[in-house]
């Protein structure tokens, strides 16, 4: 939700570990860099849980043992410490802030305008994560997850009929995606030096976009009363995985295994209708159709630490994708090092070769924020990256840590959209794309303090991300570079959280960006050549809305400082409950961040969703 | 408790759209210009006119476009502006001397509430194939056809796009029965001549590219589209020999038990048009800004394709020089 909530339900995850170079073999699929998700399992010993009610949000997380025999249950209930084989968490949270605020936002908008326009808009998300987890033995341990998640982005502007105010012109839009995932896990131990985990998971992302216009006005004339215009997309994986962990001696430890997924991609269904006077246009197309591909993979890494100042990791994933008759391979060497010259300072130099066998397709015109994921088809390769790292980290006094890293990273048949292409048309996606490369450089400067009553992280990252269209045929840009979509030069975030006493806990985040990019006309003027070539003496001209390159416009920068504290209140009668109030203030000098950028009547405006939001809430933990 | 609630909500205010004032690049409006020239002609119309700001309206002037500055110059020899005729936006400029072919023009245009823009475009030289021989022969439906062997010439100007198109001027003459409108009964005999114009071309070598023209398995070779080019495939082959074919579609003669038709080939006429890049690209970039500039607009009414870019070479300002040279040769049949 725009950085007001984590991606992951943190009443739900174990722990979570971000890779940004030195990407081990095991994982494998994706260019970016790779965030490792362990959810909880629950507690085999007690019910524990917690309900947060709140103006923006509600969530709910409860976990605790499942018994199977009565005598299980009896002893639980005489308040004996009783380990359950079977556990369970189940976390869900939904945000209220549209609901609430609706009627707010829609009297201040009609009162800005005079009743002449009125604008609301609004964003929720909510998502359920479960897991149910069987322990057979010290050996043995099977579990099964669930998630669900949905964002949904609406926006309804009513405007008044200069002409006639009783009938108005409505445009609505809706965007939502989301995702569902489910999984079966088994762990099993054959000794004290060998593990492995294997499962088998689905999961389907779904993407939907919806345009309506009516125009009651233009009723009795040829022109359209009604427009609409729906999109969506959807992705689902079947995978079967597994996985050794392997420490022949206290020097290395081997990780090896295999993976297979079943990948069924439905990218464009595409739905129009236009309503007039003189007939109707109402048609779904389904363009490409679907599309069955198959990924496959084995993978060997080894670390080694000879010493307690040199670690390697160095392994290999070799894989392939089948799709329609076509195989593609791909052969990715990791290697990375690290070196520890002084007790407090560490070296770290990395390499890695990645593979992407799905593509990100983004609109970069700016009125719209669309991403389309899409296969690597016989006509379309697959995506591939060398990235090298290199970094430098101080610890000082065990009390904070710096580290400095620099990277640089070369892309390999990207694809970005043609100049003119529509993604909601009735053709097939493939023949509105081209292939080229890309780059990527920068640094990035942390600092970070996790031990104390003061503990936060300081992070700038300064970067750029380049794309260059000019293979004959595939010309972006007319062959010249231009900035990605994402090329954000200045990144930075700051957290600190502040522990004052056992009761009283405050924090406070500043994050600010750099503009993403995107294409905007800025400049319209006649063009009389064109006519003339093709009509000589008649004096044509053509109105063209000009743009001087792919990605010119930069849009506002990003920044916004949410502050909060939070106070613990123990409950007297049960020392292991805990009541929490937390105030909290997001974007507190209200920075109206954009989400949507459009010109109109000579003017330049943006839509944004989440200005100065100040939220309440009550949290009872158990 | 309702009233504390929205008073929490209030700061929320219209979570939507307000105004952004953008002072990056390009929100200035700046000169237009827009040119053609040609190698050896004495004048040159220049199209003069300026930018509106999309984004930001008050930037743009209501008033008239007055007293613009033209500066002309080329690279090595002496031409300049002799007198300027002005019609509208269109600037009728007398050179004088020609403008010389091989040497690069220079338009400077200035105007007190504008940033000069500047335009350069090197001038091509003429294009001058020798046709070498030219056979006269019919096609497997007995339709007259023209094979011509060219040597092109040595033309060492990097991405340039040479392309060739024909026109087979004919005189059809039909004498045949004569017939009643009313009763379409013989009443005597008629002669009618009609002026007959072929425009097939198509090329078996391999030499032509596939930008403006389709690919014939009937022929096995590539054909101009009605009035398209045939374009060399990118790397101009220099001083290699070329073989055409122009296509009449129609027999010599043909005849029937009440009449007959007679075709004569008058003239050919091979029009060669060599273009530089940059009239390459701009004209490309308008063919597909105007094919797609409504396709799909009507449709949704809301704006999901991705822009279109329009190739311009002007600086500090929009528009487009460009270079381009047309050679024709006229060929009469009995040649």
């Amino acid at each position: 939700m725009f950085g007001f909530f984590s991606v992951f339900n943190a009443d739900a995850v174990k722990n979570v570990t971000l890779y940004e170079g030195n990407f081990p073999a095991r994982f494998a699929g994706r260019l970016s860099s790779i965030i490792d998700v362990r959810q909880k399992d629950g507690d085999a010993y007690g019910y524990h849980g917690s309900l947060t009610v709140g103006i923006v949000s509600t969530k709910l997380s409860v976990e605790g043992p499942i018994y199977w025999t009565k005598e299980d249950w009896r002893r639980f209930r005489n308040k004996e410490k009783v380990k359950a084989q079977t556990t369970f968490v189940i976390s869900a949270r939904r945000t209220l802030y549209d609901l609430l605020a609706l009627p707010v936002t829609t009297a201040l908008s009609a009162s800005k305008s005079n009743g002449d326009s009125i604008s609301t808009g609004g964003y929720y998300f909510y998502d359920v994560n479960a897991k149910l987890t069987h322990t057979f033995s010290a050996d043995d341990k099977l579990s099964a997850s669930f998630y669900m998640g949905d964002d949904v982005v609406y926006n309804r502007i009513r405007n008044s009929h200069p002409i006639n105010p009783k009938q108005p012109t409505f445009m609505r839009m809706r965007y939502n995606w989301g995702n569902i995932f489910g999984a079966v896990q088994y762990e099993h131990r054959f000794n004290g030096r060998l593990y492995s985990t294997h499962h088998i998971s689905c999961t389907r992302y779904k993407y939907k976009l919806k345009l309506k216009e009516t125009d009651q006005f233009k009723e009795n004339t040829p022109y359209p009363t009604e427009r609409e215009a729906g999109y969506n997309s959807y992705i689902l994986d079947l995978t079967a995985q597994t996985h050794f962990e392997w420490r022949p001696n206290a020097r290395n430890e081997v990780h090896f295994g295999a993976h297979y997924t079943w990948h069924t991609f439905r990218p464009q269904v595409g739905h129009f209708l236009v309503n007039a006077s003189v007939g109707q246009l109402d048609t779904t197309i389904s363009v490409g159709g679907t599309v069955h591909t198959h990924e496959a993979g084995v993978y060997l890494e080894d670390t080694y630490s000879p010493c307690t100042w040199f670690k390697g990791n160095a392994g290999l994933h070799a894989g392939l994708y089948h799709t329609e008759g076509k195989t593609y391979y791909s052969f990715e060497p990791r290697v990375g090092l690290r070196f520890l010259p002084h007790k407090d300072v560490a070296l770290k130099a990395s390499y890695a070769y990645m593979t992407q066998y799905v593509h990100m397709l983004s609109n970069s015109s700016v009125s719209m924020p669309t991403d389309l994921w899409v296969p690597v088809t016989a006509t379309v390769p697959p995506m591939r990256s060398m990235q090298v790292a290199a970094g430098i980290t101080y610890n000082i006094c065990n009390q904070v840590e710096l580290s400095v890293e620099g990277y640089y990273k070369k892309m390999l048949n990207l694809l970005e959209y043609k100049d003119g292409a529509s993604y909601m048309g009735g053709m097939n996606w493939q023949t509105q794309v081209v292939i080229g490369d890309g780059w990527s450089y920068g640094v990035q400067l942390l600092a970070k303090r996790t031990v104390g009553a003061l503990t936060g992280w300081i992070g700038y990252t300064w970067s750029r991300t380049m794309r260059q269209f000019d293979k004959p045929g595939q010309e972006l840009n007319f062959g010249k570079p231009f900035h990605a979509k994402y090329d954000r030069e200045h990144d930075l975030s700051v957290t600190l959280q502040y522990k004052i006493n056992k009761q009283w806990e405050i924090a406070g985040t500043f994050v600010y960006g750099t503009g993403t990019r995107g294409t905007l006309p800025l400049q319209r003027y006649s063009d009389w050549l064109y006519g003339e070539i093709k009509q000589p003496g008649k004096g044509a001209v053509t109105e063209v809305n000009y743009v001087s390159e792919r990605n010119n416009f930069k849009m506002p920068d990003y920044h916004r400082l949410d502050l909060s504290a939070t106070c613990h209140l123990p409950d007297k009668k049960h020392a292991d409950w805990d009541h929490i109030l937390n105030i909290s203030i997001y974007n507190v000098y209200c920075r109206l961040n954009p989400f949507l950028v459009y010109p109109r009547e000579g003017k330049l405006y943006k839509f944004s969703l989440l200005p100065i939001l100040p939220s309440l809430s009550y949290t009872f933990k158990f | 408790m309702k009233r504390w609630i929205y008073i929490l909500l209030l700061p929320l205010l219209a979570a939507c759209e307000s105004e952004i004032h953008y002072s990056g690049e390009q929100t200035d409006p700046c000169l237009v210009i827009e040119a053609l020239p040609f190698a050896g002609s004495d004048s040159l119309v220049c199209y003069i006119n300026r930018s509106y700001s999309i984004v930001d309206a008050s930037k743009n002037s209501p008033e008239e476009l007055k007293n613009v500055s033209i500066d002309l110059s080329v690279s090595s020899g002496d031409c300049r502006i002799v007198s300027d005729s002005l019609a509208g936006f269109w600037h009728h400029l007398k050179l004088s001397n020609p403008l010389p072919a091989g040497d690069t023009l220079r338009i400077v245009v200035s105007h007190p509430g504008y940033p000069a823009a500047v335009a350069e475009e090197f001038i091509l030289p003429p294009f001058e194939p020798t046709i070498e021989t030219i056979v006269k022969d019919t096609d497997r439906n007995g339709h007259m056809e023209y094979r011509l062997s060219v040597a092109l010439p040595d033309y060492p100007y990097p991405d340039i796009m040479v392309g060739i198109h024909s026109i087979v001027h004919i005189t059809q003459t039909y004498i045949g029965p004569h017939l009643d409108k009313e009763s379409q009964t013989i009443i005597g005999t008629d002669t009618t001549v009609t002026k007959l114009h072929g425009k097939g071309i198509y090329s078996k070598d391999g030499l032509f590219a596939l930008s403006e023209n389709r690919y014939n398995t009937y022929y096995g070779a590539h054909y101009s589209t009605d009035d398209g080019y045939l374009f060399f495939n990118t790397g101009y082959p220099t001083g290699k020999k070329t073989q055409f074919t122009l296509c009449t579609g129609v027999r010599s003669k043909r005849k029937t038990e009440n009449a007959s038709v007679t075709w004569i080939v008058d003239s050919i006429v091979v029009d060669y048009e060599v273009r530089s890049k940059t009239y390459t690209l701009y004209r490309r970039s308008m063919e597909e800004y105007i094919s797609r500039q409504n396709a799909f607009s009507y449709a949704s009414g809301m704006s999901l394709e991705e822009p279109l870019l329009v190739y311009n070479n002007v600086k500090n300002g929009y528009g487009i020089l460009a270079s381009l040279t047309h050679t024709k040769i006229v060929i009469k049949d009995k040649e």
